[in-house]
């Protein structure tokens, strides 16, 4: 079992480094075809070198409080796909979670505790959507979330046009989002691991039909899961404009290269352990903080989010290259 | 120039044999081997896998093909049970897909009928791969194979997807294709299908096919009584399994086995049709009460099973019928430590060491262990020696067995007419989701059972009187 852990942790280094090196590689080829003398002290300079070490700019209080909220989202997909289900629609309920805490902190002037409940109550809601078409309709869960995700973004930015969005007021949540974080991804290891529905659920996730022959309700189990997702994933939205992070909601573009691919990079790399997500989640965040403080005239900072998708094709590639399927007898 | 189109040296053999096995160019030849020997050597000849045990030479050269577009590059084509054909496309489809082949279905199937009558074989060409038999996909592989011009033809373990009838009349088509200069290699782990060929070397023990012993005792009530199960694949189908039998349900792949194991387990309902145990009816009950009710079912994969899983572990998986039993949870929490004890009971009485639980024979005696341990009634099982060798096929059957003669009802949903006539007291056939004959064992062949099982024959003066 340890040599499992292991294994698992090192193929997530790999998937982490092999990136890391795909990255580094369009950035030199970009910085190639475009900048002229001392190409290679620019790419170092102006690139890669803030690229590593922009994350630590603000202090580790801060690094680890702003990955608070990819740690929750992606704690969120990690659950599901302990039940094999997958949960794509991280970005649709970061923005709803986000919009819910907006409403509830500018129009009723709750304090951060209570719209950040709300916000996770909106995004349990919104999460139960693909859970009941699921189970109703038996549609796959993967376009379930992926429609809902959308529906949610689209409806969120016609309605950014008519209300005056308000900025959040600036508190320091950095220590009690970071202990959410750690609670939480404490209480979803334990529960996934210790109790009877967590059982259920990992039973569920080798198969439908082997968890109904040991007699799993799998609909509900699904359900739930969907549920428990859609509600880190609004406490994930929720927590992110509290801190400030997001500023612009919602935006479309940003909340699907944003904190949907955060999350699901985070849980991706994490492999689905709960544990794992939060530390993954600083990495990713480590990384995205890194790419902000690129020289922007030099490298646009979309290269920061081309290195977080290049990550997750690497961990997609792991999870289904050899002995996952491909070349087995 | 080495007049043997394939050889292969260094065979990993169990106890008997040199591990040596030569092929000449037109030559009709098998190889005995246990299920897990012919599985390897196949995925080793198409590319699938390479442990670098055996040394496999094709025509003299050195011969490790990466993958199954290289081995089919080298003329050599395998063809296995679990087959390669897209359920969606018809046999008509897959070979317009065949290189050098691209034409409309009409001259398509032309080439193909062409090719049947001259082997003498028939296939459904219109219908999708994934509705025909697993005997017509297995034919229609070989087909698709000689359509290709493979020079060698590799079949592995054809008796999973045809009878020994079948067999014979395929190999009458497979001699003809080696007079006409194609070399035919076949993985059997049955005598009877090895000695269709030319000739065949035995890899490993020839197995044994004499019944496990079993107490003389007297057929008692009716513990599990099925009735018009209709719905899902299956048509009217009866039976009753009694105290101290075993009654084995004979059907080929898609016969509906599957069907019926789920209608037992509860993870289906039928249309139409009633269910009884003991006398009541539990045409309702969920998996948990039929569990709790006596009803014990081993699916038939590993995987179905749920043991071991990658994401849970051994003593989860040994506990996956009753975790949520007092004795396995307090409250909502498991009692791991209960639940490793109890993994660890079993897996000593046993005799399994730590570390040993993970191999395929040991999955299955671990999984019917699970699954008998308590006080049940009737046990439905599902092709539960599949892919295991003689011996740990004998451990299974014996294990069968003593329950039998501790009087509980067995049901034994087999795809092998043998196992059905080894382990069975009682046979019936099924076919595309009927039954189509009932038979005692002691007096029927296995031929004759293939042709009930291929629906060649149905009914008939050996039926038995079920009332």
């Amino acid at each position: 079992m340890k040599n499992k852990g292991f294994r698992s942790f090192g193929r997530s280094l790999l998937c982490l480094c092999l990136g890391l090196l795909l990255g580094a590689a369009v950035m030199i080829a970009a910085a190639w075809l475009t900048l002229g003398e001392n190409r290679w002290e620019t790419v170092w300079r102006e690139g890669l070198l803030p690229l590593f070490t922009g994350g630590w700019r603000e202090g580790p209080l801060a690094l680890l409080g702003r990955a608070a909220p990819d740690a929750v989202l992606s704690l969120g997909i990690s659950l599901a796909w302990q039940g094999g289900i997958v949960q794509v629609g991280g970005a649709g309920l970061h923005a709803l979670g986000a919009a819910a805490a907006m409403l509830c902190a500018s129009l009723a002037g709750l304090p951060w505790y209570a719209c950040l409940a709300v916000s996770a109550l909106a995004g349990g809601l919104w999460g139960s959507v693909p859970g009941l078409l699921k189970v109703k309709l038996r549609l796959r869960e993967a376009l379930g979330t992926a429609l809902t995700a959308w529906l949610a973004i689209y409806v969120l930015q016609a309605a950014s046009t008519m209300i005056a969005w308000e900025q959040p007021a600036e508190t320091d949540l950095f220590i009690p989002a970071l202990a959410i974080a750690g609670v939480l991804a404490l209480l979803i290891w334990l529960g996934v691991k210790f109790t009877v529905p967590g059982l259920d659920l990992r039973v569920l996730g080798v198969s439908e039909k082997t968890a109904r022959y040991a007699g799993v309700d799998t609909g509900k189990t699904a359900f739930w899961a969907l549920c428990l997702s859609g509600l880190l994933g609004g406490a994930a939205g929720g927590l992110d404009y509290l801190l400030g992070g997001a500023n612009q909601l919602p935006d479309l573009s940003l909340a699907l290269t944003g904190p949907g691919l955060h999350g699901l990079a985070a849980a991706a790399l994490a492999g689905g352990h709960p544990l794992g997500a939060v530390a993954a989640a600083v990495a990713v965040k480590y990384l995205s903080l890194g790419a902000g403080t690129m020289n922007g005239a030099v490298f646009s900072p979309e290269m920061g989010e081309a290195i977080l998708a290049l990550i997750l094709y690497c961990c997609a590639a792991f999870a289904l290259g050899p002995g996952k399927g491909g070349r087995k007898a | 120039m080495t007049d043997y189109a394939l050889e292969i040296e260094h065979i990993p053999t169990v106890g008997n044999g040199e591990g040596l096995l030569k092929v000449r160019t037109g030559e009709f030849r098998a190889a005995l081997a246990e299920p897990s020997l012919c599985a390897l050597l196949s995925a080793e000849l198409v590319g699938f896998s390479c442990t670098g045990e055996a040394e496999y030479t094709l025509h003299g050269q050195p011969y490790f093909p990466r993958s199954p577009r290289a081995a089919l590059k080298k003329g050599v084509a395998v063809v296995t049970p679990e087959g390669a054909l897209a359920g969606d496309l018809s046999l008509t489809d897959h070979i317009r897909l065949l290189p050098g082949m691209l034409c409309g279905k009409k001259k398509a199937r032309e080439k193909a009928e062409a090719l049947c009558a001259a082997y003498g074989f028939s296939a459904d060409w219109t219908a999708p791969a994934g509705a025909l038999s697993a005997g017509d996909r297995y034919r229609g592989e070989i087909l698709l194979a000689l359509l290709r011009n493979s020079e060698i033809l590799v079949l592995c373990q054809p008796e999973a997807a045809l009878t020994l009838l079948e067999l014979e009349q395929l190999s009458a088509g497979l001699r003809k294709a080696c007079q006409q200069g194609k070399t035919v290699l076949l993985l059997t782990c049955r005598t009877g299908a090895a000695a269709l060929a030319d000739a065949y070397d035995a890899l490993s023990p020839e197995p044994d096919d004499t019944p496990p012993g079993r107490l003389d005792i007297a057929v008692g009530s009716v513990v599990l009584e099925a009735r018009n199960l209709t719905g899902n694949g299956l048509k009217d189908v009866s039976f009753e399994a009694r105290t101290g039998e075993i009654l084995a349900i004979a059907g080929l792949p898609g016969s509906g086995k599957q069907a019926l194991l789920d209608i037992l387990t509860g993870t289906l309902t039928p249309k139409e049709g009633r269910l009884r145990l003991n006398g009541r009816e539990i045409n309702d009950y969920s998996v948990r009460e039929r569990v709790r009710a006596g009803v014990a079912c081993m699916p038939g994969t590993d995987r179905d099973c749920g043991f071991p899983l990658e994401s849970v572990s051994v003593r989860e998986s040994m506990a996956l019928r009753r975790y949520r039993e007092p004795a396995y949870q307090e409250s909502g929490f498991l009692r791991k430590g209960e639940m490793g004890r109890y993994a660890g009971d079993v897996l000593t009485w046993l005799n399994i060491q730590p570390g040993e639980e993970t191999s395929a024979e040991n999955r299955r005696r671990c999984a019917l262990t699970r699954e008998t341990d308590g006080n049940f009634h009737a046990l439905a099982v599902l092709d539960p020696t599949k892919g295991l060798g003689e011996a740990a096929a004998r451990d299974i059957w014996n294990r069968l067995i003593t329950l039998r003669d501790e009087r509980r009802a067995v049901v034994l949903l087999t795809s092998d007419a043998r196992e059905a006539l080894l382990a069975g007291d009682r046979v019936l056939t099924l076919y595309r989701g009927e039954i189509t004959g009932a038979f005692d064992p002691a007096v029927t062949t296995e031929k004759e059972l293939g042709l009930y099982m291929t629906g060649r024959r149905q009914g008939g003066e050996e039926r038995f009187d079920e009332e």
